[in-house]
């Protein structure tokens, strides 16, 4: 009993949760749970996540579990459960979690590494699960028969490291012993002085499901980086040939893009592109500037995006910040052939006695295949101490019935900062909808007019 | 079960931080449990693309030297590998005074629950969790210092 109490007492509980209730179009309720929690003994750890979701203009609620227990020795590491897991940058896998487009993607078995010094050894095996869902939908599970195990070696000696990976997916639904898909890849990381130097190369290889014949692609991802103060350049560049592995809707293996907007066109089956950044500091002024140009091999799609920040410094921790983005699109959007955007903003962060306030704006004029039209964005967020009161409006120079069923979008939130690391904020008013990409990850959400709640606790 | 391991996490008693290795700026590794005895530690949570992180950032650079051998100010990279490159060039290019780490594939946020950036963690010298603050304000400069300041003088008591 008092070896219990001794072993409870010793025990860690950290975790979080967050409720969220919407009131769309003033009618259809839409309820989200999600509790994280971590129970650490060391060197072990049990992690439980479950989120509880009711879609609006539904009854019924749905659950999503997460599981696992893993420990960190000295030279060990295993995880059994679900777990998140990136390698090669990305091109051999990356399951992980994106909570902005209500899109997790996890790994349900083992993951086991021997480590040491210079060396890491790290094997796994699991059944992909990718959960995507959003405010109208019960969950979309791509439940498939896969199951994917690999190995990956990292080589590490001040600094610079060499990376080798192995990928084999096999899809237990097809029964030809032949039936899988391999993955190979291999990286470097070079730190030298004022320079970094990433660059991984992937080689696909294996059988097409169920209708057979072989099937191959490469890839290329790198990155060099020069840092001297007050400049800083950044080279990115991507080849992408068939190397992309999942569905239509789903990666195992997804890397991140390299534009500004993080576009991807289509996910590691035809790509290729170049991107820059250049960074400039004079005195306390900063300069930003990034290009990229993304295209498949017979240019049929294109996304161009150019992006440029100037940071102005005022008076003590003021600020105003400009900026100005250019985004070509070909052959991308669904309902254009051809989209040019051409977006100036300009923010001001100041503070005023006990109060600070954040005043922004951005035009944008888009000009298409179709039609030409301007959308319009200004935002006032005042606050003080843990209270913040945000107000904005969008609008946009004509009705779109296709896009949207509205001309104007006006919202007001205030955010509460608690005590005891609770936060809770209140909405009330119209959220644009339209296409919202993040890590390559695209998807069309819904508008939303109404009201909303969340509440979020760390504990 | 859950309730029972939720009164055990609500009693007085601080809980420790996970313990982590990062990676640091020349790709070195950095171990958290190096700095136990070592003084008031911040684990801060940023990615470069989140303007009020690097306001907290440039805030933290500024009042730095003040805290000299008393603080230390841990910034904890979460973007993606290939965006950490940039997050290096940001963070020559401002000259930062503190500690950067970079949490490669996002382990370290998750062990410490973190979903919104910047999330800010104050540790005391034996690695205890003493607060955990979400966001940063125009005018949180006052309240970060003083807050620091605070933690210095409980822990000289």
């Amino acid at each position: 009993m008092i070896l219990l109490f001794v072993i409870l007492t010793n025990i860690n509980v950290n975790g979080s949760e967050s409720f969220d209730y919407r009131l769309r179009d003033w009618d259809e309720d839409y309820i989200e749970n999600e509790f994280n929690v971590n129970i650490r003994k060391e060197p072990f750890l049990i992690n439980f996540r479950s989120l509880a979701r009711i879609p609006a203009g539904t009854e019924e609620y749905e659950n999503f579990f997460w599981k696992s227990f893993s420990s960190d020795f000295e030279h060990l590491e295993f995880k059994v459960g679900n777990y998140y897991l990136t390698s090669l940058n990305g091109l051999l896998i990356r399951a992980y979690n994106n909570p902005e487009l209500n899109n997790d993607k996890s790994l349900y078995g083992v993951h086991l590494k021997i480590k040491s010094k210079h060396l890491n050894l790290s094997g796994f095996t699991g059944r992909p699960r990718n959960i995507l869902y959003n405010d109208y939908d019960y969950r979309i599970v791509n439940d498939t028969t896969n199951n994917l195990s690999g190995i990956n070696l990292l080589g590490k000696l001040k600094g610079q490291k060499l990376k080798l990976g192995y990928l084999r997916m096999k899809d237990q639904g097809d029964l030809s012993p032949s039936a899988f898909t391999e993955l190979y890849g291999s990286g470097i990381e070079v730190n030298y002085s004022i320079t970094n130097l990433f660059l991984y190369y992937i080689h696909k290889g294996g059988c097409r499901p169920y209708l057979g014949g072989e099937y191959n692609g490469n890839g290329i991802n790198g990155s060099l980086s020069l840092y001297a103060y007050p400049f800083g350049l950044q080279i990115f560049v991507i080849y992408y040939d068939s190397i992309a592995l999942g569905g239509n809707q789903y990666r195992y293996n997804d890397p991140r893009p390299i534009n500004h907007s993080e576009i991807s066109i289509n996910r590691g089956m035809d790509e290729r592109g170049l991107s820059a950044i250049i960074d400039y500091t004079l005195s306390d002024y900063y300069i930003q500037g990034h290009l990229s140009n993304i295209q498949t091999s017979d240019k049929n799609k294109v996304v161009e995006d150019h992006y440029v920040e100037l940071e102005i410094p005022l008076m003590d921790y003021n600020r105003l910040t400009l900026n100005y983005e250019y985004l070509y699109e070909k052959a991308f959007d669904p309902h254009f052939d051809m989209k040019i955007e051409n977006k100036p903003g300009a923010m001001m962060e100041v503070s005023y006695g006990n109060y600070g306030i954040q005043l922004e704006g951005e035009f944008n004029y888009i000009k298409t295949d179709t039609l030409n039209y301007w959308e319009g964005y200004g935002g006032l967020s005042v606050s003080r101490g843990p209270v913040t009161i945000t107000g904005s409006y969008r609008k946009r120079s004509e009705l779109i019935s296709y896009l949207e069923d509205r001309v104007r979008w006006r919202k007001l939130e205030v955010n509460y900062r608690a005590p005891n690391n609770l936060t809770l904020t209140a909405m009330v008013g119209e959220v644009k909808g339209g296409l919202v990409c993040s890590g390559g990850v695209c998807r069309w959400e819904s508008p939303f007019e109404g009201v909303r709640f969340t509440l979020k606790k760390i504990f | 079960m859950i309730f029972l391991l939720l009164l055990l996490s609500s009693t007085p008693d601080l809980e420790k931080a996970p313990a982590f290795t990062a990676e640091k700026m020349n790709g070195e590794e950095f171990v958290l449990d190096s700095l136990k005895g070592e003084g008031l530690v911040i684990l801060d949570f940023w990615a470069v693309l989140c303007k009020p992180c690097v306001r907290q950032l440039e805030a933290v650079n500024e009042m730095i030297d003040e805290f000299e051998d008393t603080l230390h100010y841990l910034a904890i990279n979460e973007d993606n590998p290939m965006f950490q490159s940039r997050a290096k060039n940001f963070v020559k290019a401002k000259k930062f005074k503190f500690t950067v780490l970079f949490d490669k594939d996002g382990e370290i946020g998750r062990d410490y629950s973190v979903s919104d950036f910047p999330t800010t963690f104050f540790l005391d010298d034996s690695l205890n969790i003493l607060e955990i603050h979400q966001g940063f304000n125009v005018g949180d400069e006052q309240w970060l210092k003083e807050t620091i300041e605070e933690y210095l003088e409980k822990m000289k008591e």
